[in-house]
């Protein structure tokens, strides 16, 4: 049911829109750049490039950049060290997309933490890369004051707009299903009973024996799982209750 | 410690070499024993002159001076045999502790016997062995970052050219592409596995819901799984690995059905078991499953070995305080059974 809309093109709407985006790469493989330059390039983005972490911030500073794109492995700085002094001053509305390795003591979620808008695990897939800027750049720049969109691989769930999107494109659900989906994705990774679930979202009247939650959860499926029949975003724990998985996708969760 | 080495260290090595020390420990063997049979001798004579010139008539009383002499030599020797022993049974200690793996074991240093030369010479080895093991995984973490980077250069370039050339669905792209994700996962198992070995870097501490990492994962795979709602503390990541792992080797070299389960066992702990109907594995194998590489005889390349996986699943299991074995299921199959500690909500 959910099939059609979930294979729908990539974003085709948009990309007149990130025709005059530039991103700044700050990474000290200048090979790697050099190819991301050409990659990204004929894509439509206007980029440039810093070898060291130094030039990174200088650079940074001069323009209004769309997006930032971080290497957490530079060769005379922390990552994540200039993720924290990118977030201060007048760079701090500025999106970072932070690269690090996978495999790593450094766990990745710290970049989150320090206020990198997402990270992608190198080696990567170049699409891959394509798609996350595309998303970053779609939701804008930052605000503190927003709640930040919730993003599960191609799902986002927009908490000021109320809206869900798959790939770009909005998925309709009434205003309880999103509460419901706003509370599970909230807790990514925990089992939640039926009780807790009618707990968290208040708002309609409980019922004596109700199954009304799995009614709700089946119009969600419908909504954003590619196959609702083997759902991948919200699973079905028997005697247990419903897990929203926290990694969707291709994000592998490792 | 490391004071009574220098001093051992000095002491012993302006005396001489080794044969000295040998020459030094024998004398004072020699000089207690010959010393306590003279002094028992003289006692003896002393006692036995003094009733004959008492009594010149009556019979002098060996046996008493024999058992007498016997228990001066005795106590003499006591201190010294007792010494040796203890510190002998101390060098015992330390070459077993060694032996189960604690390199950083050293042991004390004291006087300048054979078993002090003895004792400097374990902690060169353990020194020695602890030093090469280090840079072994220093080697290998440093190779993984260094292969990374051509990786994610050569990732790149095949999606360029493919992208460029309407090449994406080629199936030689597609084989390349499947071949650099193998190597990929290869490098990061590496780098992970010598991450796991280094007990200096610590887990992140975590409440996990064990439940939900195991649906999670099991949905990935289309596969049912039955849990009850219990927690463990640690790194998420690493769980998920194990779980991902243990499922992934039940699909790939067990056989269907596979059958997950999650339990508390106790209070304290919980049980993870993955089983599966495959052909099930020869019991002088059950333990070897879970080294490196391991490849059980019979298995060509076509099968491929077992890789890292289910030796990253037993490192990630002892980080967390539990552990798991292999287990063959009545009937036929395979079971892996994980223990971990359960954290109380």
């Amino acid at each position: 049911m959910g099939l059609p809309f979930a294979l729908a093109p990539l974003n085709q709407a948009r990309v007149s829109q990130t025709m005059s985006e530039s991103l700044l790469i700050i990474d000290d493989d200048i090979r790697l750049s050099q190819m991301l330059v050409e990659y990204l390039g004929s894509a439509g983005y206007a980029i440039t490039c810093a070898h060291t972490g130094k030039a990174g911030l200088q650079l940074a500073k001069q323009q209004d950049w769309s997006l930032i794109i971080l290497d957490l492995m530079l060769p005379d700085a922390d990552g994540l060290d200039l993720c924290r002094e990118l977030r201060a001053g007048s760079t701090a509305a500025i999106p970072i997309l932070m690269l690090t390795a996978r495999g790593d003591a450094t766990d990745r979620i710290i970049g989150l933490e320090l206020g990198a808008d997402d990270y992608l695990p190198k080696p990567f897939e170049p699409r891959e890369l394509k798609a996350r800027i595309k998303a970053i750049l779609r939701r804008g720049l930052r605000d503190r004051e927003r709640l930040p969109t919730l993003t599960f691989g191609r799902l986002e769930i927009d908490r000021e707009a109320r809206e869900i999107r798959l790939e770009g494109q909005a998925r309709e659900v009434t205003s309880y299903q999103f509460d419901l989906l706003v509370a599970m994705a909230e807790r990514a990774g925990r089992v939640l009973s039926r009780e807790q679930l009618m707990d968290l979202v208040k708002g309609e009247p409980l019922e004596a024996f109700d199954r009304s939650i799995d009614v709700h959860i089946s119009r969600l499926r419908a909504a954003i799982e590619d196959n609702p029949k083997q759902p991948r975003r919200i699973i079905t724990l028997r005697g247990a209750g419903y897990i929203f998985a926290r990694s969707q996708d291709g994000d592998d969760g490792l | 410690m490391r004071r009574f080495k220098q001093h051992c260290d000095r002491h012993c090595e302006k005396e001489g070499s080794f044969w000295r020390l040998r020459k030094r420990l024998f004398w004072q063997i020699y000089t207690v024993v010959v010393g306590s049979v003279i002094l028992v001798s003289i006692l003896v004579a002393v006692t036995a002159f003094h009733l004959k010139a008492q009594e010149p008539k009556k019979h002098v009383p060996i046996f008493p001076f024999l058992i007498l002499s016997a228990l001066v030599v005795s106590l003499g020797a006591y201190p010294i045999s007792k010494r040796l022993t203890r510190r002998l049974e101390q060098l015992k200690q330390g070459v077993e502790a060694l032996g189960e793996g604690k390199l950083e074991t050293r042991l004390p240093v004291k006087g300048c016997d054979e078993v002090a030369v003895l004792a400097t010479s374990f902690n060169q080895s353990a020194e020695r062995i602890q030093s090469l093991l280090q840079s072994q995984r220093q080697l290998l973490a440093n190779a993984s970052h260094e292969l990374r980077s051509p990786l994610a250069r050569m990732q790149m370039g095949l999606a360029m050219l493919a992208e460029q050339n309407d090449l994406e669905t080629s199936s030689q792209v597609l084989a390349l592409r499947h071949d650099m994700t193998e190597l990929n996962q290869l490098v990061e198992e590496i780098l992970l596995a010598s991450r796991l070995d280094t007990l200096e870097i610590p887990l992140t501490q975590q409440p996990i819901d064990l439940a939900g990492l195991l649906a999670e994962e099991c949905a990935r795979l289309d596969l049912d799984c039955e849990a009850e709602a219990v927690q463990t503390e640690g790194d998420s990541k690493l769980l998920r690995r194990l779980i991902r792992n243990l499922l992934e080797n039940a699909k790939r070299h067990g056989g269907d059905p596979i059958e997950a389960k999650l339990v508390a066992s106790s209070p304290s702990t919980l049980i993870l078991t993955i089983s599966d109907r495959g052909k099930g594995i020869p019991n002088e194998a059950l333990d070897r499953v879970f080294e490196p590489f391991y490849r059980p005889a019979g298995h060509g390349e076509g099968q491929g070995g077992w890789g890292l996986g289910l030796s990253l699943v037993r490192q990630i299991a002892t980080r967390h305080g539990g552990e798991v074995l292999c287990l063959n299921r009545e009937g036929v199959g395979t079971l892996f059974k994980v223990t971990l500690p359960r954290l109380q909500v």
